[in-house]
């Protein structure tokens, strides 16, 4: 049985709030694993870090229930198929520029669209490993790039495996119009996704023309992945992990699980991130390894199961 | 009205092999009409054509005069709704979110469902009689119970026609029945409905008229008693109609039925019943129910021609009606030569057995038959194909 949205958001909501808050005050000058520290630390330095993990958790979140409902699979993610490391790849090619984003778009797309073109007709299984392939060779073409460019390893850290650190009010100022822009988008395509769960078929029977249907949502997909790229580097799994669980605990009616699911990839974005700066403190571990350390073995998790449910 | 005119259809891989070689027919209001088939005969892709999922070649498919290709795809889907054969998953969305995808077609983009969508879903919940099952989560349910979904969803479409593709495959008899029946209420209803199936008893015992399809080409198009028939059949199936009728695999009988008739009432319906053992009586010399029970070689309880019911003709009969499952009376006139007949009907109920009853008895005893007292004991059904499908769910 699923929870009632009041009662799922409310305590989504508090959640966010406690997450919010936990990660203001956390980090080596504490008052949560230190001391030292001042207002100015807070507000200059965690508020608008905490507000951008905020937002790309929803983002991320966001593009992987996009995805995920148009290929009607859970197995699928922005990471998954390529388009993070594609926009990754082409936004640090002009970084640093104002027109990463741009760039970031132009990359997550053109990647996105390469394995959908190689791997539409095929099984799942086969968009998944061609993804998985075009992701892995963009990631290596972006440390040849930082390499060649012999680049801070810091920025080779930060384009691979993601970072906060450099989180800025106007970042995120960025990214909320972004955001908000791809919610507006989806919210009133939210029925037709859900009668994608029944079948191509049948969605077509209702009225819905689903290649145009497709090809405008993973657009808007492609769209806020690139864009979270471009402030926040890869970090990947959040949006495989985030819907599934969402849909475990409000159903799957797109209605609901989009916005609850924005919500919830910022709760726990900001928990892997006071994660990531607590776990050595002082030091602090890209986002991203926290991310995949999650969401790798839920992956195997996740395919092992759609093994055993269809045998 | 929906009329197909001359429907030819190949898939542009497969240019040389026409799948569809010119079929053209037309529906009215509240009829059942099955698109009769083997396998691969192009049932689904006619289907598919109709509901302009697929673009004919050559030819149209028209609703009022209307080109139904002509139309968007919105459009389309506020006139057909199209039941397909998938086993399909919900990923755990409810019952009632499942029937309220059929009000997609209706809901404007940027709005919520309306009362009024949400009044059709409680509705057809209520027609298909699942509104128990609402709340329940979609993948939980048994096959027939999906597929009664399904055709919720289809019905809350509000739309005129209904296109069902083999509604019945995987579902256990009486689910089958649950479905057919529930198929013959939107009829009467006026929505026309079109199935496609490759069971020959099912589209002779509930649709209206009958398009028989072999490899693409349209082999007849009319009401069953036209269509099924021996050498049709047996050409497009490649198999005698006796065995193509056959809805159970094992050959075995579904029980024993004596038929209480005369006057030609129950010559129709004997010949409905060849999946049970039949018996009749008491029946005169020459009547045509005679001579139809003779023709199916069954056992019969007999009387001279004109002559009122003899002791021995009585008692043969009762003995056929201990034998049988069932009985059933058909609603012959009963006169005094004849109404030892519902004598007999009569000391079946008082026996135990299951009596139904087709039609109503036309009395000319004043009462003295007894017709009233075998009313109240027996199930009565007003048409032939209620009582068919009441006897097959058993």
């Amino acid at each position: 049985m699923h929870l009632k949205s009041s009662t799922a958001f409310s305590i989504e909501l508090l959640l966010l709030l406690l997450a919010f808050i936990l990660s203001l005050l956390s980090g080596p000058s504490g008052p949560i694993g230190g001391q030292g520290y001042t207002a100015d630390i807070i507000w200059d330095l965690r508020a608008p870090r905490a507000f951008l993990a905020v937002l790309v958790g929803g983002a991320l979140a966001l593009a992987g229930v996009i995805m995920q409902a148009i290929f009607r699979n859970p197995l699928v993610d922005p990471y998954i198929l390529g388009t993070s490391s594609g926009s990754a790849l082409f936004a640090a090619m002009v970084a640093p520029s104002p027109l990463e984003p741009f760039f970031a778009f132009i990359g997550g797309i053109s990647a996105t669209m390469a394995v959908y073109a190689i791997a539409w007709r095929e099984r799942i299984e086969t968009l998944l490993l061609v993804g998985l392939a075009v992701g892995t060779l963009l990631s290596a073409l972006l440390s040849l790039l930082l390499f060649v460019r012999l680049s801070a390893f810091s920025s080779m850290l930060f384009w691979l495996f993601g970072g906060l650190s450099l989180a800025t009010w106007q970042k995120s100022f960025f990214l909320v119009v972004v955001l908000v822009i791809s919610v507006l988008l989806v919210f009133p395509f939210a029925m037709e996704l859900d009668s994608l769960l029944l079948g191509e078929e049948k969605s077509q029977h209702l009225g819905v023309d689903v290649r145009k249907l497709r090809f405008f949502m993973l657009l808007v997909a492609c769209m806020i992945t690139s864009f979270s790229v471009s402030v926040a580097g890869i970090i990947g799994f959040v949006g495989l992990m985030v819907p599934h669980m969402c849909r475990r605990i409000v159903g799957p009616k797109h209605r609901v699980l989009v916005p609850f699911s924005v919500l919830a990839g910022g709760v726990f974005l900001l928990l892997a991130d006071v994660a990531a700066r607590m776990l050595l403190i002082p030091n602090e571990l890209p986002i991203g390894i926290i991310t995949s350390l999650c969401g790798a073995p839920f992956f195997i998790y996740l395919v092992w199961r759609q093994r055993n449910v269809k045998h | 009205m929906l009329s197909i005119d001359g429907v030819r259809f190949f898939f542009d891989v497969e240019a040389d092999r026409e799948v569809l070689k010119g079929i053209s027919f037309d529906a009215r209001s509240g009829e059942l009409i099955s698109i009769l088939g083997p396998n691969g005969s192009g049932k689904t892709t006619l289907l598919r054509c109709i509901s302009a999922t697929l673009k004919p070649k050559i030819g149209g498919v028209y609703i009022d005069g209307a080109s139904v290709h002509a139309m968007k795809s919105k459009d389309v889907a506020k006139r057909f709704a199209f039941v397909e054969q998938s086993s399909a998953l919900g990923y755990d969305l409810s019952v009632m979110d499942v029937v309220m995808l059929g009000r997609l077609p209706h809901i404007k983009r940027f709005s919520l469902p309306s009362e009024e969508d949400n009044r059709a879903v409680e509705r057809s919940l209520e027609v298909v009689g699942i509104d128990a099952l609402g709340k329940r989560s979609f993948d939980e349910l048994s096959g027939g119970e999906k597929q009664k979904v399904l055709i919720a969803l289809a019905i809350a479409q509000s739309t005129k026609i209904l296109l069902l593709d083999e509604p019945t495959a995987h579902l256990d008899i009486k689910a089958q029945i649950e479905v057919m029946e529930l198929l013959r209420k939107l009829c009467n209803e006026g929505k026309i409905v079109l199935m496609a199936t490759h069971s020959v008893s099912f589209a002779s015992y509930f649709s209206d008229r009958i398009l028989l399809l072999m490899d693409g080409e349209q082999i007849a198009f009319g009401p069953p008693e036209e269509v099924i028939k021996e050498e049709l059949i047996r050409k497009t199936f490649g198999v005698g109609l006796s065995i193509a009728r056959e809805m159970r695999k094992d050959g075995k009988k579904r029980g024993r039925v004596h038929v209480i008739c005369g006057g030609g009432t129950g010559a129709s319906l004997l010949e409905k019943l060849y999946d049970f053992e039949i018996s009749a009586g008491v029946v005169n010399l020459f009547d045509s129910d005679h001579e139809k029970v003779v023709e199916l070689g069954a056992e019969i309880a007999e009387e001279q021609p004109f002559v009122p019911i003899s002791e021995e003709a009585f008692k043969k009969n009762m003995e056929l009606i201990k034998k049988a499952d069932f009985v059933i009376v058909t609603g012959f006139p009963v006169g005094y030569g004849n109404m030892r007949n519902i004598e007999a009907a009569i000391e079946a109920c008082k026996m135990g057995k299951k009596v139904l009853m087709l039609g109503r008895c036309e009395d000319f005893t004043n009462g003295k038959a007894g017709i009233e007292e075998l009313e109240r004991k027996s199930s009565i059904f007003l048409r032939e194909k209620e009582l068919l499908s009441f006897l097959y769910s058993m």
